[in-house]
Protein backbone atom coordinates (compact mmCIF):
# COMPACT_ATOMS: atom_id res chain seq x y z
CA UNK A 1 0.00 0.00 0.00
CA UNK A 2 1.47 3.28 -0.60
CA UNK A 3 2.23 6.08 1.57
CA UNK A 4 -0.63 8.20 -0.08
CA UNK A 5 -3.05 5.38 0.25
CA UNK A 6 -2.23 4.82 4.28
CA UNK A 7 -2.47 8.56 5.02
CA UNK A 8 -5.69 9.33 3.26
CA UNK A 9 -7.04 6.14 4.95
CA UNK A 10 -5.68 7.51 8.72
CA UNK A 11 -7.34 10.88 7.84
CA UNK A 12 -10.38 9.20 6.51
CA UNK A 13 -10.55 7.50 10.24
CA UNK A 14 -9.68 10.42 11.84
CA UNK A 15 -12.39 13.04 10.70
CA UNK A 16 -15.07 9.66 11.75
CA UNK A 17 -14.66 10.40 15.28
CA UNK A 18 -17.98 11.93 15.92
CA UNK A 19 -21.60 11.29 16.96
CA UNK A 20 -24.81 12.71 17.58
CA UNK A 21 -23.69 13.39 20.87
CA UNK A 22 -20.31 15.30 19.71
CA UNK A 23 -16.89 14.07 20.24
CA UNK A 24 -16.17 10.98 21.76
CA UNK A 25 -12.59 9.95 20.59
CA UNK A 26 -9.44 11.99 19.84
CA UNK A 27 -7.36 9.55 18.58
CA UNK A 28 -3.26 10.38 18.43
CA UNK A 29 -1.42 8.99 15.63
CA UNK A 30 1.46 6.61 17.18
CA UNK A 31 3.66 7.29 14.09
CA UNK A 32 5.68 4.68 11.53
CA UNK A 33 7.57 2.68 14.75
CA UNK A 34 4.55 1.17 16.04
CA UNK A 35 4.10 -2.28 13.95
CA UNK A 36 0.97 -3.30 14.70
CA UNK A 37 -1.63 -0.45 15.67
CA UNK A 38 -1.98 3.14 14.49
CA UNK A 39 -3.51 5.27 16.96
CA UNK A 40 -4.05 5.67 20.60
CA UNK A 41 -7.78 7.03 20.99
CA UNK A 42 -8.76 8.76 24.14
CA UNK A 43 -12.44 8.60 25.31
CA UNK A 44 -14.07 12.30 25.30
CA UNK A 45 -16.91 12.72 27.96
CA UNK A 46 -15.68 10.60 30.30
CA UNK A 47 -14.94 10.85 33.80
CA UNK A 48 -11.72 8.39 33.97
CA UNK A 49 -8.56 8.18 31.46
CA UNK A 50 -10.20 5.58 29.24
CA UNK A 51 -8.39 4.98 25.86
CA UNK A 52 -8.22 2.03 22.97
CA UNK A 53 -5.83 1.08 20.32
CA UNK A 54 -6.60 1.32 16.82
CA UNK A 55 -4.97 -0.42 13.89
CA UNK A 56 -6.09 1.23 10.30
CA UNK A 57 -6.07 -1.07 7.12
CA UNK A 58 -6.90 1.00 3.96
CA UNK A 59 -7.65 -0.72 0.51
CA UNK A 60 -8.67 0.76 -2.52
CA UNK A 61 -9.66 -2.74 -3.59
CA UNK A 62 -14.03 -2.42 -2.20
CA UNK A 63 -15.52 -5.34 -1.37
CA UNK A 64 -15.80 -9.28 -1.86
CA UNK A 65 -18.50 -10.27 -4.05
CA UNK A 66 -21.24 -10.75 -1.45
CA UNK A 67 -20.64 -7.17 -0.01
CA UNK A 68 -20.29 -8.32 3.20
CA UNK A 69 -16.63 -8.18 4.02
CA UNK A 70 -13.73 -5.22 2.50
CA UNK A 71 -11.06 -6.60 0.52
CA UNK A 72 -8.75 -6.64 3.24
CA UNK A 73 -6.54 -9.63 4.70
CA UNK A 74 -4.81 -9.33 8.31
CA UNK A 75 -1.86 -11.78 8.60
CA UNK A 76 -1.75 -14.41 11.50
CA UNK A 77 1.75 -13.17 12.50
CA UNK A 78 -0.10 -9.56 12.90
CA UNK A 79 -2.61 -11.38 14.75
CA UNK A 80 -0.96 -12.54 16.79
CA UNK A 81 0.86 -9.69 17.63
CA UNK A 82 -2.34 -7.81 18.08
CA UNK A 83 -3.46 -10.34 20.66
CA UNK A 84 -1.10 -9.91 23.18
CA UNK A 85 -3.24 -6.82 24.17
CA UNK A 86 -5.08 -7.20 26.53
CA UNK A 87 -6.01 -4.02 26.05
CA UNK A 88 -9.17 -2.58 24.10
CA UNK A 89 -8.30 -2.97 20.32
CA UNK A 90 -10.29 -2.18 17.27
CA UNK A 91 -9.41 -2.53 13.41
CA UNK A 92 -10.83 0.28 11.19
CA UNK A 93 -11.38 -0.94 7.54
CA UNK A 94 -11.31 1.70 5.70
CA UNK A 95 -12.52 2.35 2.34
CA UNK A 96 -10.45 4.96 0.27
CA UNK A 97 -12.65 4.84 -2.49
CA UNK A 98 -15.95 5.66 -0.68
CA UNK A 99 -14.21 6.91 2.07
CA UNK A 100 -16.11 5.03 4.86
CA UNK A 101 -14.96 2.40 7.28
CA UNK A 102 -15.86 -0.81 9.04
CA UNK A 103 -15.06 -1.74 12.40
CA UNK A 104 -13.68 -4.91 14.28
CA UNK A 105 -12.71 -5.70 17.56
CA UNK A 106 -9.02 -6.90 17.66
CA UNK A 107 -9.56 -8.79 20.75
CA UNK A 108 -11.37 -12.26 20.37
CA UNK A 109 -9.80 -12.68 16.60
CA UNK A 110 -8.04 -16.30 15.96
CA UNK A 111 -4.39 -16.06 16.24
CA UNK A 112 -4.05 -19.09 14.13
CA UNK A 113 -5.58 -18.01 11.10
CA UNK A 114 -5.51 -14.81 8.52
CA UNK A 115 -8.35 -13.39 8.48
CA UNK A 116 -9.55 -12.81 4.89
CA UNK A 117 -11.62 -9.87 3.87
CA UNK A 118 -13.22 -7.07 7.44
CA UNK A 119 -16.20 -8.09 7.62
CA UNK A 120 -19.00 -4.67 7.25
CA UNK A 121 -21.34 -5.58 9.75
CA UNK A 122 -19.93 -2.57 11.86
CA UNK A 123 -20.28 0.65 9.73
CA UNK A 124 -18.50 3.47 11.60
CA UNK A 125 -21.52 5.63 12.14
CA UNK A 126 -22.92 7.41 14.90
CA UNK A 127 -24.36 4.70 16.26
CA UNK A 128 -21.65 2.10 16.57
CA UNK A 129 -18.90 4.91 17.41
CA UNK A 130 -21.30 5.46 20.37
CA UNK A 131 -21.41 1.48 20.89
CA UNK A 132 -17.91 1.23 21.23
CA UNK A 133 -17.66 4.21 23.26
CA UNK A 134 -19.80 2.61 25.65
CA UNK A 135 -17.92 -0.81 25.69
CA UNK A 136 -14.80 0.84 25.98
CA UNK A 137 -15.73 2.87 29.02
CA UNK A 138 -17.72 -0.15 30.27
CA UNK A 139 -13.94 -1.98 30.40
CA UNK A 140 -12.52 1.21 32.12
CA UNK A 141 -15.11 0.82 34.57
CA UNK A 142 -14.79 -2.18 35.80
CA UNK A 143 -11.13 -2.86 34.92
CA UNK A 144 -10.14 -4.23 38.15
CA UNK A 145 -12.52 -7.25 37.58
CA UNK A 146 -11.80 -8.06 34.07
CA UNK A 147 -8.73 -9.76 32.70
CA UNK A 148 -9.61 -9.69 29.09
CA UNK A 149 -11.33 -7.23 27.17
CA UNK A 150 -14.85 -8.91 25.38
CA UNK A 151 -15.96 -6.41 22.47
CA UNK A 152 -19.88 -7.26 20.88
CA UNK A 153 -17.94 -5.93 17.27
CA UNK A 154 -17.02 -9.59 16.87
CA UNK B 1 -13.81 16.86 36.38
CA UNK B 2 -13.29 16.16 32.83
CA UNK B 3 -9.87 14.44 31.72
CA UNK B 4 -10.32 15.81 27.99
CA UNK B 5 -7.96 17.65 25.73
CA UNK B 6 -8.29 21.22 25.31
CA UNK B 7 -8.15 20.98 21.49
CA UNK B 8 -10.79 22.52 19.26
CA UNK B 9 -11.92 19.04 17.67
CA UNK B 10 -14.15 21.18 15.67
CA UNK B 11 -10.86 22.84 14.07
CA UNK B 12 -9.12 19.76 14.51
CA UNK B 13 -11.51 17.57 12.33
CA UNK B 14 -12.03 19.88 9.67
CA UNK B 15 -8.52 19.85 8.97
CA UNK B 16 -8.83 15.86 8.61
CA UNK B 17 -11.72 16.64 6.15
CA UNK B 18 -9.13 19.26 4.42
CA UNK B 19 -6.31 16.24 3.96
CA UNK B 20 -9.71 13.64 2.60
CA UNK B 21 -11.03 16.19 0.26
CA UNK B 22 -7.58 16.93 -1.49
CA UNK B 23 -6.29 13.64 -1.24
CA UNK B 24 -8.87 12.54 -3.62
CA UNK B 25 -6.74 13.65 -6.63
CA UNK B 26 -3.38 11.53 -6.82
CA UNK B 27 -1.25 14.44 -8.43
CA UNK B 28 -1.36 16.21 -5.51
CA UNK B 29 1.17 16.01 -2.80
CA UNK B 30 -0.18 17.71 0.51
CA UNK B 31 2.31 18.54 3.23
CA UNK B 32 1.93 19.36 6.33
CA UNK B 33 3.81 22.34 7.69
CA UNK B 34 5.63 21.04 11.18
CA UNK B 35 6.57 24.19 12.60
CA UNK B 36 4.24 26.69 15.14
CA UNK B 37 1.63 28.79 14.01
CA UNK B 38 2.29 27.79 9.97
CA UNK B 39 0.02 30.36 7.14
CA UNK B 40 -1.55 27.12 5.80
CA UNK B 41 -2.89 23.94 7.05
CA UNK B 42 -1.45 22.80 3.97
CA UNK B 43 0.73 23.62 1.36
CA UNK B 44 -0.26 21.83 -1.54
CA UNK B 45 2.40 21.03 -4.89
CA UNK B 46 0.33 20.05 -7.88
CA UNK B 47 2.86 17.10 -8.52
CA UNK B 48 3.73 14.51 -11.80
CA UNK B 49 4.45 11.41 -11.10
CA UNK B 50 4.23 11.63 -7.77
CA UNK B 51 7.31 14.01 -7.73
CA UNK B 52 7.01 17.83 -6.54
CA UNK B 53 7.12 20.60 -9.32
CA UNK B 54 7.33 23.73 -7.15
CA UNK B 55 3.41 24.41 -8.11
CA UNK B 56 2.71 24.93 -4.63
CA UNK B 57 -0.75 26.35 -3.52
CA UNK B 58 -1.47 27.29 0.16
CA UNK B 59 -4.81 26.17 2.28
CA UNK B 60 -6.03 27.43 5.62
CA UNK B 61 -8.71 24.91 6.57
CA UNK B 62 -11.51 26.20 9.68
CA UNK B 63 -14.57 24.69 10.57
CA UNK B 64 -17.87 26.78 9.10
CA UNK B 65 -20.26 28.36 11.51
CA UNK B 66 -23.38 28.73 9.12
CA UNK B 67 -21.60 31.99 7.56
CA UNK B 68 -21.64 33.71 10.95
CA UNK B 69 -17.54 33.66 10.59
CA UNK B 70 -15.71 36.96 10.10
CA UNK B 71 -13.98 35.52 6.87
CA UNK B 72 -11.63 38.97 7.19
CA UNK B 73 -10.68 38.53 10.61
CA UNK B 74 -9.33 34.79 9.83
CA UNK B 75 -7.31 36.20 7.26
CA UNK B 76 -4.49 37.60 8.49
CA UNK B 77 -2.24 41.07 7.05
CA UNK B 78 0.22 38.61 6.54
CA UNK B 79 -1.26 36.71 3.74
CA UNK B 80 -1.11 39.79 1.79
CA UNK B 81 2.42 38.88 0.96
CA UNK B 82 1.72 35.13 -0.06
CA UNK B 83 3.40 35.30 -3.50
CA UNK B 84 1.27 31.85 -4.60
CA UNK B 85 -2.08 30.96 -4.83
CA UNK B 86 -4.31 30.22 -2.04
CA UNK B 87 -7.56 29.12 -0.33
CA UNK B 88 -9.62 29.29 2.79
CA UNK B 89 -11.54 26.22 2.86
CA UNK B 90 -14.55 25.33 5.73
CA UNK B 91 -16.14 22.44 6.87
CA UNK B 92 -19.72 21.83 8.30
CA UNK B 93 -18.90 19.51 10.55
CA UNK B 94 -22.91 18.90 11.22
CA UNK B 95 -22.80 17.33 7.69
CA UNK B 96 -19.32 16.99 6.46
CA UNK B 97 -20.17 19.74 3.82
CA UNK B 98 -17.48 21.94 2.08
CA UNK B 99 -16.83 25.59 1.21
CA UNK B 100 -14.22 27.52 -0.26
CA UNK B 101 -12.86 30.98 -0.67
CA UNK B 102 -9.86 31.93 -2.65
CA UNK B 103 -7.22 34.40 -0.30
CA UNK B 104 -4.92 35.07 -3.27
CA UNK B 105 -7.15 34.51 -6.30
CA UNK B 106 -4.95 33.28 -9.64
CA UNK B 107 -5.71 35.73 -12.87
CA UNK B 108 -5.54 34.88 -15.89
CA UNK B 109 -3.29 37.84 -16.39
CA UNK B 110 -0.68 36.22 -14.12
CA UNK B 111 -1.58 38.15 -11.01
CA UNK B 112 -2.56 36.91 -7.68
CA UNK B 113 -5.85 38.96 -6.45
CA UNK B 114 -5.72 39.33 -2.38
CA UNK B 115 -9.81 38.46 -2.08
CA UNK B 116 -10.64 38.95 1.27
CA UNK B 117 -14.62 39.73 -0.39
CA UNK B 118 -16.61 38.58 2.34
CA UNK B 119 -19.83 36.15 1.60
CA UNK B 120 -18.30 34.90 -1.65
CA UNK B 121 -17.58 30.94 -0.27
CA UNK B 122 -18.63 28.38 -3.13
CA UNK B 123 -19.25 25.14 -2.33
CA UNK B 124 -16.08 22.52 -2.49
CA UNK B 125 -16.62 19.13 -4.36
CA UNK B 126 -14.95 16.92 -6.89
CA UNK B 127 -15.91 19.46 -9.58
CA UNK B 128 -14.36 22.46 -7.73
CA UNK B 129 -11.63 20.30 -6.53
CA UNK B 130 -10.32 20.10 -10.31
CA UNK B 131 -11.45 23.55 -10.89
CA UNK B 132 -9.01 24.56 -8.47
CA UNK B 133 -6.26 22.68 -9.30
CA UNK B 134 -6.89 23.86 -13.09
CA UNK B 135 -6.78 27.25 -12.39
CA UNK B 136 -3.79 27.22 -10.06
CA UNK B 137 -1.33 25.27 -13.04
CA UNK B 138 -2.52 27.70 -15.34
CA UNK B 139 -1.31 30.35 -12.86
CA UNK B 140 1.76 28.56 -13.06
CA UNK B 141 1.90 28.14 -16.85
CA UNK B 142 1.43 31.74 -17.29
CA UNK B 143 4.53 32.26 -15.00
CA UNK B 144 7.00 30.07 -17.23
CA UNK B 145 5.57 32.67 -20.47
CA UNK B 146 6.15 35.58 -18.38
Amino acid sequence: MSNRIGKRGENIFASRNIASKGFLLDPTFLGDKFQTVDFHVDLLQYFFKGFFYAGVKTTTLGYYPEGDRMRITIDKDEIAELSKFVLPVYIFGIDEIEEKGYLISANNLDKAMNVNGVITKYPVNSANIELLWKEVAAYWDNRREMTKFVSSFN
Amino acid sequence: MSMESKKDFNEWRAEKLGYVYFSRLAELIINEPNFQEPLFDYLIDIGENQKQTGRLFGVEVKSYNNGKENLNDSLSKEYKNIAFPALLVMFDNKNDHGYYKWIKKPSEDGQLVFDTAKNDVEELNDNSLNKIVTEVKDWYSNQHVA
